[in-house]
């Protein structure tokens, strides 16, 4: 215990904490989109487990299409690459009345070996893009003045122009869930499809239009991974973010700010577990499960506190009735 | 007019599915231009000397399965009959027994595979008493040997101490990094001999070692990298993490500080490469030289040596192992420190300068000695 306590010390003393707080805005981005993607399905019913292959297909897009003119139409081809995915899935889900799940788990499996196919096709490369394609990064925003703040500047306002987007694409969501006709359409649909269906309200294009905005934000996402945190495509490189993003989701019951608060405490755990690494004795494998366990645990947590929020609803209800 | 969809669909998913699936094979096929058209299209002219099956998970790495694959084709140029079999990765493991068992089906007689499928030929080998394994990357005691199969080992610790003492020659910040895809034996030993390297050039200098956990997160290992050079000050980064280090290449060109990259030269291999300006980050590359292993081993099975039932190590002493010394290294690392690196290598490779191996932990508690090792260079 005294050796614990000596090893927490010492590191401590050596962590830069602007920095470390940075590095988890930075490791959360590609959550929050992906945790959005997951809300935007969730609330029209739909539990979109294709989240890691769409981003996985934007990561190859944005690499590809940026080979034709560079970051912007990368950035583009990703957006479009997610969106054809999505197309996809819906298509043949909503359209071709295949199971929602099954769909999903053969799109991610179908992403991991066609991205490499592709790559394969393109370049004659299986493992990476890093060397037979150019590389090009989406460019650091400094904002002006706010970057000056001391310690929230450097953490919040010198970030990858699609981190500020990402906090953009939360207020964005929540506006279109919450405050547009087609949002009010899409949770109805996700309450009960058949009461809405009775008023009017096409399922089907609800689906398509819910899988065509995550199709987009997971292309952000993707873009993200192949573009800015790295500058290369390498096969499989999303490595469960997708599925990180959707437990963000769940934890939050879709809701894209608490969806989005709870990527970036994915970030944070992500960014705790790499510094702990350099920093500290304990064992890799260990701290590799920081991110995961902290996911287990912050479900349950979240979930004992809803059953106990319903019990006192249960009590009042059964008060009032007395 | 659903159903219709429906089955379209479907066939789409199976085609799609089975393309990703075939992708594996066919460019297994088509990559190995040199081998697998001499093996498909005129066997009997060229496969006089026998036939090899060379079993690796996915080429294209730049570094260890591209660097025996090139070995393979020079064994296909001098008359072996070669063909290159990729199983895919981890998550395919349980399919590894199967393409084996395929490749003596068709007539293989020698298997040569990575240190991944020894546990698998060591089962198979059995059965196939004509079959020759040749398993490379790895230590075995002959006494759990099967007689048809024989071990290659490499000096890692041999290279990576020369490749350290360049580390510790070239930092600033009396700071140097070894990061890793995954801690395994054969990783160990890379970072006992580049430790060892480090601290015979300058004891003042320390180590700090780190794991990804994966070989194909480059993002974490950006990361990792960033972090390290931040809080720890590192500013020489060793990567021994399969595709995961070209994460590493990229943090130090974007914050300035140098890389050492492993098994090919991989200054080369982005040099000629799209990206160029990559590469000037990469001071040297630590060279294990799979492929002339592989060259060299049938060499001597041709010439009729008894290799089989024991493990051959090849250090520096049989240029397995070594460093790219390179113009740009010429240019960037100071005379006196390359001939110290000189000096040592031939030390080393005459038996008079013995490097620590990860190997020289023994006894139960050789993890925690090793632990306590790395630990005692910590910054």
């Amino acid at each position: 215990m005294c050796f614990f306590k000596k090893a927490m010390r010492t590191a401590i003393m050596n962590i830069n904490w602007i920095e470390f707080f940075a590095t988890a805005v930075r490791l959360a981005t590609p959550l929050v989109f992906a945790a959005l993607a997951a809300a935007i399905n969730s609330k029209a019913g739909m539990f979109n487990m294709g989240i890691e292959g769409m981003m996985l297909c934007s990561a190859l897009g944005a690499v590809i299409f940026a080979q034709m003119g560079g970051v912007w139409v990368g950035l583009l081809g990703a957006v479009l690459v997610g969106l054809l995915s999505g197309m996809i899935i819906s298509f043949a889900s909503l359209t071709g009345k295949t199971d929602l799940y099954l769909t999903c788990i053969a799109f991610n499996l179908a992403a991991t070996g066609g991205t490499v196919f592709i790559m394969y096709l393109l370049t004659g490369e299986k493992s990476t893009t890093s060397g037979a394609m150019r590389a090009y990064e989406i460019p650091q925003v400094s904002i002006p003045f706010l970057k000056d703040i001391p310690f929230i500047g450097r953490v919040l306002f010198q970030q990858s122009l699609l981190t500020y987007l990402a906090a953009f694409a939360v207020f964005a969501v929540w506006f279109l869930l919450k405050k547009t006709r087609i949002g009010l359409r899409l949770r109805s649909v996700g309450e009960n499809p058949k009461a809405a269906e009775s008023v009017g309200i096409s399922v089907t294009k609800i689906g398509y239009i819910a899988f065509a905005i995550s199709g987009i934000l997971c292309g952000f996402a993707g873009a993200f991974m192949s573009m800015s945190w790295v500058t290369f495509f390498m096969k499989n490189m999303v490595n469960g973010r997708g599925y990180i993003g959707l437990s963000a989701m769940n934890m939050a019951s879709a809701n894209p700010v608490g969806a989005a608060l709870a990527s970036l405490f994915f970030g944070f755990s992500d960014a705790a577990a790499t510094t702990l690494k350099t920093q500290s004795k304990f064992p890799t494998e260990f701290l590799e499960m920081i991110p995961y366990v902290a996911t287990i645990l912050s479900i349950v947590v979240i979930n004992l506190i809803r059953i106990v929020k319903l019990r006192r609803v249960e009590k009042g209800s059964a008060v009032t009735a007395k | 007019m659903k159903k219709l969809v429906s089955i379209l669909l479907v066939a789409a998913m199976a085609v799609s599915l089975a393309a990703c699936g075939g992708s594996k094979s066919s460019s297994a096929a088509t990559s190995t231009p040199a081998g697998d058209s001499t093996a498909s299209s005129a066997p009997a002219a060229t496969g006089t000397k026998g036939k090899i099956a060379y079993i690796v998970g996915n080429l294209g790495d730049k570094s260890f399965s591209d660097s025996g694959q090139r070995g393979i084709e020079e064994l296909a140029g001098n008359g072996w009959d070669t063909k290159t079999i990729e199983t895919g990765g981890p998550e395919k493991a349980d399919k590894y027994n199967d393409y084996i068992l395929d490749a003596i089906d068709e007539g293989y007689e020698y298997i040569v595979a990575s240190s991944t499928y020894a546990d698998n030929c060591i089962g198979i080998a059995k059965d196939y008493p004509d079959v020759h394994f040749v398993i490379f990357d790895t230590k075995m005691d002959p006494a759990d040997m099967p007689e048809n199969m024989t071990c290659i080992f490499y000096a890692q610790n041999e290279g990576s101490y020369l490749v350290g003492m360049m580390a510790a020659a070239m930092s600033t910040s009396k700071v140097v990094a070894v990061d890793v895809g995954m801690d395994n034996p054969v990783i160990a030993d890379f970072v006992t001999g580049y430790i060892n390297g480090v601290q015979d050039y300058d004891p003042t200098v320390k180590v700090v070692k780190a794991a990804v956990g994966s070989w194909s997160d480059p993002a974490k290992m950006k990361e990792l990298c960033l972090t390290q050079a931040r809080d720890n000050k590192a500013d020489v980064f060793y990567q021994v993490a399969g595709g995961s280090g070209d994460g590493l290449f990229e943090a130090c060109a974007s914050n300035g500080t140098w890389a050492i990259g492993v098994d090919s030269d991989q200054y080369a291999a982005y040099k000629d490469s799209e990206n160029p300006e990559r590469a000037d980050v990469i001071l040297t590359s630590m060279l294990k030289e799979v492929g002339n292993s592989f060259v060299s081993i049938f060499g001597k099975i041709e010439a009729g040596e008894d290799v089989w039932q024991k493990t051959i190590t090849l250090g520096l002493a049989d240029n397995s192992v070594g460093y790219v010394d390179n113009a740009y290294f010429q240019e960037k690392v100071p005379e006196d420190v390359r001939a110290k690196m000189e000096e040592a290598k031939a030390k080393i490779a005459s038996g008079e300068v013995t490097v620590k191996s990860y190997y020289d932990f023994t006894g139960s508690d050789a993890e925690a000695q090793y632990e306590a090792y790395i630990a005692s260079v910590r910054p």
